[in-house]
């Protein structure tokens, strides 16, 4: 059969003699142990107990618990009480909190939050690359925060900003049209908050097996900020990403199919 | 090709899931043993190399972090083949060592059934040109073509493992087909087999 005579196959001919194919595949490695000692030692954010083989223990000690962001969701309903955690992401908490806002704070700015730096400044603080969404192009600016609350080091977290553009609209009260927001450590503590007028959407989101939270409509976002905790409120949608040992957020007006596919293009 | 589908006596995937989302190590160690072969396989056709057994430990290991959040009743085949994929192309990014698919030596094992008639077989010189063209696919094309061929994913299961609406799945696949008849016009006449 010539190259020419292979091409004229249709596409259940050709599959047919691709599934017919006699491959080398490589011996599959025995990954089993690997697994067992990487679920140990590595992003150990379950909780279990202490099955034999694949043990896992607490969070881990090395992961530093610096960060704290709590966006407290108005829920229809909800008794007056204690806050209720609904959502650990790594360096995001997510709690409702029930009754009426007690300081709604300015809004987050997201980019213009810090120190204005450059892209190799960012990565020199991360202490490693950082990959920003390729769909939306490089990025107009950076921003570097070092948040030090005490007892910890300060991890710091940076910024990244896009301008608004015609298919990218501004976010209500930022004039920017997405803001990525990288954080590194892990959520300490807890913070209280109403989102003003309801309507707030909290959806869980598997982006390709990795934990992702869709919050849609306006919330308070509880941040560190030279030293103390400070409240902001947002207006954007905000997909928050749980990455390994960062935590991404991203904010924008995109509606949530819009928002994975662009997190999609930084996985 | 290996069924990498339970058989009957074995325990349901969907069971494993449960026990193992409830904490239960073995039950997930089960599924490591069950899905790694296809895992590593999938790996390598997006990551031909060293990388594709780094890929598969660590998409495993997210794979049990990421349990709390899977849908009890959802597969879990194209879930973990989703992981795998992307693992292996993060890492084919920065991988140094290439490698590619290659046919076995010939006479090594051969074919345990006949083919049926309607089943197109190709001589050996025929079929490296067909491996050649796979290799030279971009890797998601690449991927596309080995859920449906080489890994035997249905169209919902192949919906699952791309990330995309199940209607997409046949566009995807015949983009792919096409691309791949295309590469066959320009690998060089003489392959390696």
């Amino acid at each position: 059969m010539t190259a020419d005579e292979l091409r004229r196959l249709d596409d259940e001919a050709l599959g047919s003699a691709l599934a017919r194919l006699d491959l080398r595949w490589p011996a599959t490695p025995d990954v089993t142990a690997d697994v067992a000692a990487g679920i140990r030692d590595g992003r150990g954010r379950r909780t279990l107990g202490t099955p034999a083989r694949f043990a896992v223990g607490g969070r881990p000690s090395h992961r530093r618990r610096v960060l704290l962001i709590a966006a407290a969701l108005l829920t229809v309903g909800a008794a007056a009480g204690a806050a209720k955690l609904l959502f650990d992401l790594g360096a995001v908490t997510i709690e409702r909190i029930p009754g009426r806002p007690t300081s709604p704070g300015p809004v987050f700015p997201g980019a213009a939050f810090g120190e204005p730096i450059t892209r190799n400044e960012a990565e020199a603080a991360l202490g490693s690359a950082f990959a920003t969404p390729s769909v939306l192009g490089e990025p107009d600016a950076f921003w570097l925060q070092e948040p030090a609350i005490e007892g910890d080091d300060p991890a710091p977290w940076v910024v990244a900003g896009w301008r608004a553009t015609p298919t990218l609209p501004p976010i209500d009260g930022t004039g920017w049209g997405a803001i990525l927001v990288r954080f590194r450590g892990e959520a300490d503590v807890a913070s209280k908050g109403v989102a003003p007028g309801g309507g707030t959407r909290l959806e869980v989101v598997d982006l390709d097996g990795r934990r992702a939270l869709w919050i849609e409509g306006s919330h308070e976002l509880e941040l560190p900020v030279d030293g103390r905790l400070e409240r902001f409120r947002v207006r954007g949608n905000v997909l928050l990403v749980d990455d390994d040992d960062d935590t991404l957020r991203f904010e924008s007006e995109l509606p949530l199919d819009d928002a994975i596919q662009v997190m999609r293009s930084i996985m | 090709m290996t069924d990498h589908r339970p058989v009957v006596d074995r325990i349901s995937d969907e069971t494993l899931v449960a026990r193992a989302k409830d904490g239960d190590a073995d039950a997930f160690g089960e599924l490591v043993t069950r899905y790694r072969e296809l895992a590593f396989r999938v790996a390598w056709v997006v990551a031909p190399g060293a990388d594709a057994e780094d890929a598969v430990q660590e998409a495993f290991v997210k794979a049990w972090f990421a349990l709390p959040r899977f849908r009890q009743g959802a597969p879990f085949r194209p879930w973990l083949c989703r992981i795998v994929s992307n693992e292996a192309r993060n890492r084919s990014r920065s991988a140094r060592r290439r490698e590619a698919l290659a046919l076995r030596d010939a006479g090594a094992t051969p074919h345990e059934a006949a083919p049926a008639p309607d089943e197109t077989v190709l001589a050996r010189d025929d079929a490296a040109l067909l491996v050649a063209a796979m290799n030279r696919l971009t890797p998601d094309d690449r991927l596309v073509v080995a859920y449906r061929w080489l890994f035997e994913l249905s169209e919902a299961e192949m919906a699952d493992a791309l990330g995309v609406p199940p209607g997409t799945v046949k566009s995807r696949l015949s983009r792919a087909m096409a691309r791949l008849r295309h590469v066959i016009a320009d690998v060089p006449s003489e392959v390696t087999p």
